[in-house]
């Protein structure tokens, strides 16, 4: 129903709002830079403090169906000529992230800031910048929308 | 604050935060009409059961989870269903289940069974096939005698035998060494004996076969079966290659002879293989044909050992032939005109070795300017690779009817020896031709009729031998009797696979010879060939920058 989707989105919209223009309450390294529609959303990413990708800064794309929230949005990184997606070894070169909470361990409590903040700490958690195994495939086959992929959600330590 | 003595209800909550949805309902500002609220388990989230069934649906239906596994996200508690969930429901649910799953196997089954039937259609196809070659190469007595029309009365190597036979026949003609002999394993081997054939030992007769040469006539000791002399199948091989097309094609020429220069792969890799090769080589060479309708096809000849040699030498020049690099080229044009047929197109491949040099030269003479192998060199590999395919299919069909033909033509070819054999006495005794005996008649001695033909076919061949090839064959024959005495039929019977044999080879020979002469002929249209000259009447004469004082 179009209209669970549309409300959930304008409030979580709302939210994120007053806590951008919040200091304190902001999630540290998480900006809100691009939300015109209630299709597609843009952020952009920092890990702070001491990790791997330290001073690299990164923009997420999401997108929305109207099956929201009973389905997950479409998360993934841009690849453009300012920003290039971060070296681990669950995002690959197109930008795509395998990530449990985009797919199976999707539910309705949680949202997009919650995405965010989980991607956030996948990134600051990683021992060492490496691709994903088998990323030329991929890379060469994906489709454009990271949903349409068949993730295997394996190696949940790294 | 209020105490409460009862456990609170969802009623209680003074705003329900639906936890899909994200909307509020405050307890005293509820909205009309008022929505279901469900707490389904041990944590603080709530939410709408419109939502929270909706959810679940999407989780059976895309994650096809079972009722056993949806559950909170936050506690994990597992939903607990009531309302409308009869026997009969679960009861058609799991048996729906339990068919799927049988379903399953029984695509599997089908499957299974489509492949091996259609494998057993063409093992009896073969099969037939096998026994219909084995009539008439061997002849219908022998035929009877071994095989009979009856499968049931068929021995049981003669199951794995029959099927293989028209592979054999198609796998000898390449120019595999081994390969090209196949055919005798299924055909001939297994026959005289009824002992079942050990194959190891064929295989090795096989390969010693053809590297027999002419002189060596007598039969190695302990040889099991020797039904065709040597001399028959080292006889020169002449078979065409076909490499490096050049043009678009046309079904391939006659390609009917015991080798095959190469199969079909390689020549599909071959001509871009060659292309950056050829456009060295060709850079002055011309096609004689105009572009356009004139394809040029150039072939080879590769011939055996002995007959290579001759060959070079009378139209090259003494030339040592490599072991087996290709021999000379001769270049042969397209004549469109000529139809499909046997005298058709020819197809070659630019030599490879310095030879071939000297060939250019003289095709440069011979053909003006080169236009067409502009015109060449811009195909790309594309049209080439096309062009290659389009030739195998052709001249794929023509192999394998080549193959299959053989042994009606080796029937053919034995009537009329049989035939001549009435007139010519000394053909005759060359196929030992012996009136058929009744099957049912004593067996006749070791060395009898057939000992006799045999010492006489082997003293016929085995005239480059010295003297002693004579007690040598007299000793062969012995020994080829004593085997043979194992079969009574062998020994007594007129043989007419030998003429047969001898008949095919007469014709392989002979066809060859065809195609060597077409291959001359050809050459030497190619290289006088000159175009005709015509008058300028008709053409203004002001464009023609004409000598100021003409002749």
């Amino acid at each position: 129903m179009s209209v669970v989707y549309s409300r959930r989105l304008k409030k979580e919209l709302h939210e994120i709002q007053i806590e951008q223009a919040d200091p304190a309450k902001r999630a540290a390294g998480i900006q809100l830079l691009q939300a015109e529609d209630l299709k597609t959303w843009y952020f952009s990413l920092e890990v702070l403090g001491e990790s791997l990708y330290k001073n690299e800064i990164f923009h997420l794309m999401v997108r929305f169906d109207t099956e929201y929230p009973f389905k997950s949005p479409a998360v993934q990184f841009v690849v453009s000529d300012k920003v290039k997606p971060p070296v681990h070894p669950h995002v690959y070169t197109n930008g795509h992230i395998c990530a449990s909470i985009l797919g199976d361990d999707w539910s309705p409590t949680l949202s997009v800031m919650a995405i965010c903040i989980t991607i956030q700490s996948m990134l600051a958690s990683c021992k060492k910048k490496e691709l994903p195994e088998g990323n030329d495939d991929y890379v060469r086959t994906a489709p454009d929308n990271p949903k349409k992929t068949r993730f295997i959600y394996h190696d949940d330590t790294v | 604050m209020t105490q409460h003595l009862h456990e609170p209800t969802i009623d209680d909550l003074s705003v329900k935060l639906c936890f899909i949805c994200r909307e509020e309902e405050r307890h005293d500002n509820p909205p009309d009409p008022p929505p279901l609220w469900v707490h389904p388990c041990k944590c603080t989230l709530v939410a709408h059961e419109s939502c929270l069934v909706r959810w679940i649906l999407t989780q059976q239906r895309d994650f096809g989870r079972s009722r056993g596994e949806l559950k909170c996200p936050q506690c994990g508690e597992l939903y607990e269903f009531e309302g409308y969930n009869p026997v009969g429901l679960r009861f058609l649910n799991s048996v729906n289940r339990a068919l799927s799953r049988f379903g399953r196997v029984i695509i599997l089954f089908c499957a299974g069974t489509l492949i091996v039937s259609f494998g057993a259609g063409i093992y009896l196809t073969c099969t037939t096939y096998g026994a219909f070659a084995v009539h008439e190469f061997l002849g219908p007595d022998m035929f009877r005698a071994l095989l009979t029309a009856n499968p049931t009365k068929w021995p049981w190597h003669a199951w794995i035998h029959l099927p293989l036979v028209p592979f054999s026949l198609i796998a000898s003609r390449t120019s595999s060494v081994l390969w090209a002999t196949s055919p005798l394993v299924p055909l001939l081997f297994p026959w005289p004996s009824t002992l079942p054939v050990v194959a190891a030992a064929n295989a090795e007769q096989a390969g010693t076969w053809a590297v027999r040469p002419p002189a060596a006539v007598a039969p190695a000791p302990g040889t099991r079966v020797r039904d065709v002399p040597p001399r028959a199948i080292s006889w020169p091989h002449v078979g065409l290659d076909q490499q490096g097309r050049q043009g678009p094609l046309q079904p391939g020429d006659e390609q009917e002879g015991l080798q095959r220069g190469q199969r079909e792969q390689e020549q599909q890799e071959r001509p871009p293989q060659l292309r950056p090769q050829q456009q060295q080589q060709r850079q002055q060479r011309q096609q004689a044909a105009p572009p356009g309708p004139g394809e040029q096809h150039r072939f080879q000849l590769q011939v055996g050992e002995q007959f290579h040699l001759e060959f070079t030498h009378v139209l090259f020049g003494p030339e040592g032939p490599p072991a087996d690099a290709p021999g000379p080229a001769l270049v042969a044009p397209v004549n469109p005109a000529a139809g499909a047929g046997a005298v058709d197109n020819l197809v070659g491949e630019e030599p490879q070795q310095p030879e071939g040099q000297q060939e250019q030269e003289e095709e440069q003479q011979a053909q003006p300017a080169g236009q067409g192998q502009e015109q060449w060199d811009e195909n790309d590999a594309g049209a080439v690779a096309a062009r290659a395919i389009r030739t195998t299919g052709a001249s794929l069909g023509r192999l394998i009817g080549g193959a299959l033909a053989m042994p009606t033509i080796a029937r053919i070819m034995g009537a009329v020896l049989l035939r001549i054999s009435h007139i010519v006495p000394l053909v005759r005794t060359i196929i030992a031709h012996r009136p058929p005996v009744p099957p049912a008649a004593p067996a006749a001695s070791l060395v009898g009729l057939w000992g006799a033909a045999s010492v006489s076919a082997l003293r016929l061949f085995g005239r480059a031998g010295a003297n002693a090839d004579l007690d040598q064959s007299g000793l062969g024959a012995k020994l080829l009797g004593g085997f043979l005495a194992t079969s009574n039929e062998w020994a007594r019977s007129d043989p007419v696979w030998w003429r047969n044999a001898l008949g095919l080879g007469i014709y392989l020979v002979a066809k060859d010879g065809l195609k060597v002469l077409h291959l001359l002929l050809a050459k030497k249209e190619l290289k006088e060939r000159h175009i005709k000259n015509k008058s300028f009447s008709g053409i203004d004469l002001t464009q023609l920058d004409l000598m100021e004082h003409p002749k």
